[in-house]
C-alpha cells in the first residue's frame, strides 16, 4: 500500500518535505525577525565562562542558577547537571555569559558550594575570540557545500544529481536548526561540528539513490530504489542505535549534542532523501525518456 | 600455496597494521620513573631521556612522586647509585645501574634528573581528558612569519628553561586572519601557567667567571626586518665547500658594552683560521644558572673595543642548520621576557577527576554503540558471515586510528573522539553497502561476478569519502583550528578505512560466501 503510493505518486508525496522546509526556514526567519539571529548561541560562540565541578552531593537547579546569578553579577546563567551511565550523579555544570577570572570563579564558586576547589574546572573564552570563530567557521560552510558538489559532479558528470544532492542536504541543514529553535537549544561550536558531520552523513544516502536511479540501467527502477532503500535503512538503523546510546548514555555535554543533532538529521534526512531528492531524480529521468 | 598467499594481501595488510598499531599504541606495563629532561650531573653518566628509573639507592622507585620522595630523602649523601631499565627495542629492556656524585642546588641534592610517570599507552589524549591548563594568547600586533618563529622559539626556550618539556606550543591563524597561540599544560594550574608566561628569566652572558652582560643590559635582539641586520649567507670554506653563515644583531647598553671591553682587554689571542683570529675565552650564556646553547667565540677585533650593536655570527654545513641555530641563539637572549606583548584571550582549566569521570564514559558509551550496531546488523542478516567481519573490521578500524594517532602524536581530544564515533559510524555504513552489494547479484543477477559487484560498491564508498573529506577539510582550517581534532581525526579513520580497512572487508566477503 505504502509501496504503491511511493510509487505512483512521488511527485504529491515531494508536497511534504517541502511543506516541511518552508515550515522550518518560517521558524528560523521569525526568529530572525524578532531576535536578529536565527538562533541563540552560546558561550563557545559569543564568549563567557564554563565552569563545571565534581559533586556528590545534589543541588537543586533552581537554586544553583539563582545562586551563580548573584556570585557572577549576571543573569545570564545555565545550568546543568552531569550523570554518569547509570544515572548516578557525578556534578554540575554552570555556563555563565561573561568573561570571568578564572581562579576567582573557581574559588567563589567552590566556596559557596562547599565543594573541594580542584574538583572544579572552569573554561573562558573571550567574545572576540569566540565571534570571530563563528564567523570563521560559518565562513567554512559554503566552501564545504561547494568542495562537496564539485566531488559529486565530478563522479556523476551531470548538475542533477549535484543539484538534488545539495538541496536535500541544505534542507536538512535548514530542518534541524528549525528544530533547535523551537525547542529552545542554543548554537555552540559543537552543532557547528555535528552540522557538518551531518553534511557528510546526508551525501551518503543520496549518493547511494544517484547510483541506484541514474548510475544502473538493470531490473525496474523501482526495485533498484527498493534495494536502496533497503540498504539505507540498514544504515541509518545501525547509525540511529549508535547516536541514541551516545545521547542518552552520555554525561559529555559535547558528545550528547552532537548526538542529538545526528539523531534527527537521520529523521530528516530519510524524508529529504528518499521523497524529495528522489522525486527530483525521477522527474528528471521521466523527462529524459520522453 | 605461496601465490595464494601473496593473493590475501589485503586480509594480511589489515593483520600487518593492527600488529604495526600495537606496537605504536605501546600500552606500557613497566612500573617507574620516566627520565624527561637530563642535565649534569646525571648526563654525564650516561643517563638518558627516555629511561625508567626503578630504583635509588636501592629504594624502589614505582612513579614520579616516588622518585622525587626518595632523592628528597637523600640528605646530603655522597655517592648516589640509580637504576634505571633501557628500552632498546619494542618491549625489550634492558637493566642498567650508574652510581656518581650528585651536585647541590639550593641546599637539595641535585641529580639533574627529571622525571614524569611513565604513560600508560604512547596515546596522548586532551586536557578535557588528563586536567590541565589551555590558553589562547594573542599577540597585540600582527606578526610576520619570522616574528612568529621567533616568538615561538623564545616561548620554547622559557618553558624548556623551567623545566616542563613537550608542551604544544601551536601558532594558529584563522580566515580573517587573526592569529594566536596555543599552549596546552598538561596537570599544571592556572597560577603556574601565568607564572610561567609572565616569569622574567634570568638571563646572562659570561666570559670566563665574570659576567659581561644580563637580560637588562639587552635592548633588542634583531630577528629580520628592516634597520638591523639578521641573516643566512652562504660563503666558501677552506675546503671549498659551501657553508651557510648566520649572523644577527644585538643591541647592548653602553654600560654592558664597557664591561665586555675591560674583560676582554686582558684576554690573550688563541687560535687563528683564514678568515681571523679569536680570544681563548668564549662566551658563555647561562638562563637561571644552566649553560644554554653552544659558546661563543670571539673575534680578536673586538678585544678592549667598546661595541654597543655587536654581531653574533655562526657557520654551520647547511642552511637549515645555520637557521636553526640563530633561532635558538635569539631565543636564549630574549628569554627574559616574551618579544612581543599578548593577551590572555581564553583560559581552560580542567580538573583530572572530571575529566577522568568523562573519559571513562565516552568509553564506556563506544563500546556499547559498538554493541548496538552489531545487533542491528545481526537483525538484518541474521547470518554470523556477516555480523562477525563487521564486528572485527570495526574494532580494526578503531584500533588503527589510534595506531596512527599515536604514531604521529595527535592529541585526542573530545571532538576527536567524537570524530573517531562518526568515522565508524561512516564506516558500519560502507560495509553494510559492499555486504548488500554482494547478496543482492547472489539473488538477482547470477551473470554477474563477485568481483563485478563489489566494484560497483566501491564506487558509492569512493564517492562518500570524497565527499566526506571534502567537507572536513576547510573545517580544519576555520575558527583558529579549534575543531580541528574532530576534522583530522575524521579524515584519518576514514581514510584508514578506505585504504585498509574496506577492500579487507570486501575480500572477507568475498572468501565467506563462495
Amino acid at each position: 500500500m505504502l509501496g504503491e503510493i511511493y510509487e505512483k505518486h512521488y511527485k504529491k508525496l515531494m508536497l511534504f518535505p517541502f511543506a516541511m522546509l518552508l515550515f522550518f526556514s518560517s521558524v528560523l526567519l521569525g526568529n530572525y525577525l524578532n531576535k536578529g539571529y536565527i538562533l541563540e548561541r552560546d558561550i563557545s560562540l559569543k564568549g563567557g565562562t564554563a565552569i563545571s565541578f565534581r559533586s556528590d552531593q545534589s543541588f537543586d537547579l533552581g537554586e544553583l542558577r539563582t545562586l551563580s546569578a548573584q556570585l557572577f553579577g549576571t543573569d545570564d546563567v545555565l545550568v546543568r547537571e552531569l550523570r554518569d551511565v547509570s544515572g548516578n550523579l557525578l556534578g554540575y555544570e554552570v555556563e555563565v555569559g561573561k568573561e570571568l577570572n578564572a581562579t576567582e570563579a573557581v574559588n567563589s564558586l567552590s566556596e559557596a558550594l562547599g565543594v573541594d576547589a580542584s574538583q572544579v574546572s572552569v573554561s573562558r573564552q573571550s567574545s572576540t575570540v569566540a565571534s570571530s570563530f563563528y564567523k570563521d567557521v560559518l565562513r567554512a560552510f559554503p566552501f564545504a557545500f561547494v568542495l562537496m558538489s564539485l566531488v559529486i559532479y565530478y563522479y556523476f558528470r551531470s548538475f542533477i544529481p549535484a543539484f538534488s544532492i545539495l538541496f536535500s542536504t541544505l534542507s536538512d541543514v535548514v530542518c534541524i536548526l528549525g528544530t533547535m529553535a523551537l525547542l529552545g537549544m542554543r548554537m555552540s561550536a559543537a552543532t557547528l561540528g555535528a552540522l557538518l558531520m551531518v553534511i557528510g552523513y546526508s551525501t551518503d544516502s543520496d549518493i547511494l539513490l544517484a547510483v541506484n536511479i541514474l548510475k544502473r540501467r538493470e531490473g525496474r527502477l523501482m526495485d533498484r530504489i527498493r534495494h536502496a532503500i533497503k540498504t539505507e535503512l540498514t544504515m541509518d538503523a545501525a547509525a540511529f542505535t549508535t547516536y541514541f546510546l551516545m545521547y542518552f548514555l552520555s554525561n559529555v555535554g559535547v558528545v550528547k549534542h552532537i548526538a542529538f543533532i545526528l539523531m534527527i538529521s537521520i529523521l530528516f534526512d530519510i524524508i529529504n532523501t528518499w521523497v524529495q531528492n528522489a522525486g527530483f531524480q525521477r522527474m528528471y529521468l521521466e523527462r529524459r525518456g520522453r | 600455496m605461496r601465490r595464494e598467499f601473496l593473493k590475501e594481501w589485503r586480509i594480511f595488510l589489515v593483520v600487518l597494521m593492527l600488529i604495526l598499531s600495537l606496537l605504536w599504541i605501546h600500552p606500557n606495563f613497566v612500573e617507574g620513573a620516566l627520565v624527561t629532561v637530563v642535565r649534569e650531573p646525571a648526563s654525564l653518566y650516561g643517563v638518558k631521556r627516555g629511561d625508567i628509573i626503578t630504583g635509588v639507592n636501592g629504594y624502589p622507585v614505582r612513579n614520579a612522586s616516588d622518585f622525587t620522595r626518595v632523592v628528597e630523602g637523600l640528605g646530603n649523601s655522597s655517592v648516589v647509585s640509580v637504576e634505571f631499565l633501557r628500552e632498546g627495542f619494542p618491549y625489550v629492556y634492558s637493566r642498567h645501574s650508574v652510581r656518581f656524585l650528585p651536585s647541590t642546588k639550593a641546599n637539595k641534592t641535585y641529580l639533574g634528573i627529571f622525571v614524569s610517570d611513565v604513560p600508560r599507552s604512547n596515546l596522548q589524549f586532551g586536557l578535557e581528558i588528563v586536567g590541565g591548563t589551555k590558553v589562547l594568547l594573542r599577540p597585540e600586533k600582527k606578526l610576520s612569519p619570522e616574528e612568529v618563529n621567533n616568538v615561538l622559539a623564545v616561548l620554547e626556550q622559557r618553558l624548556n628553561v623551567f623545566g616542563i618539556r613537550e608542551i604544544p606550543i601551536s601558532f594558529v591563524q584563522d580566515f580573517s586572519g587573526n592569529q594566536y597561540f596555543r599552549l596546552e599544560f598538561a596537570g599544571v594550574s592556572p597560577e603556574q601557567v601565568k607564572d610561567l608566561l609572565e616569569k622574567e628569566g634570568k638571563f646572562e652572558a659570561r666570559i670566563g667567571n665574570e659576567t659581561v652582560f644580563t637580560g637588562a643590559d639587552i635592548r633588542s635582539v634583531c630577528i629580520g626586518g628592516t634597520g638591523c641586520v639578521a641573516q643566512v649567507v652562504p660563503v666558501q670554506s677552506a675546503g671549498g665547500r659551501i657553508m651557510w653563515r648566520f649572523s644577527f644583531e644585538l643591541f647592548i647598553t653602553q654600560e654592558a658594552a664597557e664591561r665586555f671591553a675591560n674583560v676582554t682587554r686582558n684576554l690573550d689571542i688563541g687560535e687563528c683560521s683564514p678568515a681571523g683570529c679569536y680570544l681563548n675565552e668564549t662566551v658563555r650564556f647561562f638562563i637561571d644558572g644552566e649553560p644554554a646553547g653552544e659558546p661563543l667565540r670571539i673575534s680578536s677585533d673586538l678585544k678592549g673595543k667598546v661595541v654597543t650593536s655587536p654581531a653574533i655570527t655562526g657557520v654551520r654545513a647547511s642552511k637549515f642548520e645555520a637557521r636553526q641555530e640563530m633561532r635558538k641563539l635569539q631565543a636564549i637572549l630574549q628569554s627574559r621576557k616574551l618579544p612581543v606583548k599578548m593577551t590572555l584571550e581564553s583560559v581552560e582549566v580542567i580538573s583530572p577527576a572530571l575529566g577522568k569521570a568523562f573519559a571513562e564514559n565516552v568509553f564506556t558509551v563506544f563500546l556499547l554503540a559498538i554493541l548496538g550496531v552489531e545487533a542491528i546488523v545481526w537483525l538484518r542478516y541474521r547470518n554470523w558471515r556477516v555480523a562477525l567481519p563487521i564486528m572485527f573490521i570495526t574494532l580494526s578500524e578503531i584500533l588503527m586510528t589510534l595506531g596512527v594517532a599515536a604514531l604521529i602524536k595527535w592529541t585526542l581530544d573530545l571532538a576527536g573522539i567524537a570524530g573517531l564515533i562518526a568515522a565508524v559510524g561512516t564506516g558500519v555504513d560502507d560495509q553494510i553497502v559492499i555486504t548488500d552489494e554482494v547478496l543482492r547479484g547472489e539473488r538477482e543477477e547470477k551473470v554477474r561476478s563477485i568481483k563485478e559487484r563489489i566494484k560497483r560498491a566501491f564506487f558509492i564508498i569512493v564517492v562518500s569519502f570524497a565527499s566526506t573529506v571534502a567537507t572536513m577539510v576547510p573545517l580544519t582550517f576555520a575558527g583558529a583550528g579549534l575543531l580541528r581534532g574532530f576534522a583530522i581525526t575524521t579524515i584519518m579513520a576514514v581514510s584508514i578505512g578506505i585504504f585498509i580497512t574496506r577492500p579487507a572487508y570486501a575480500r572477507l566477503i568475498e572468501l565467506l560466501m563462495r
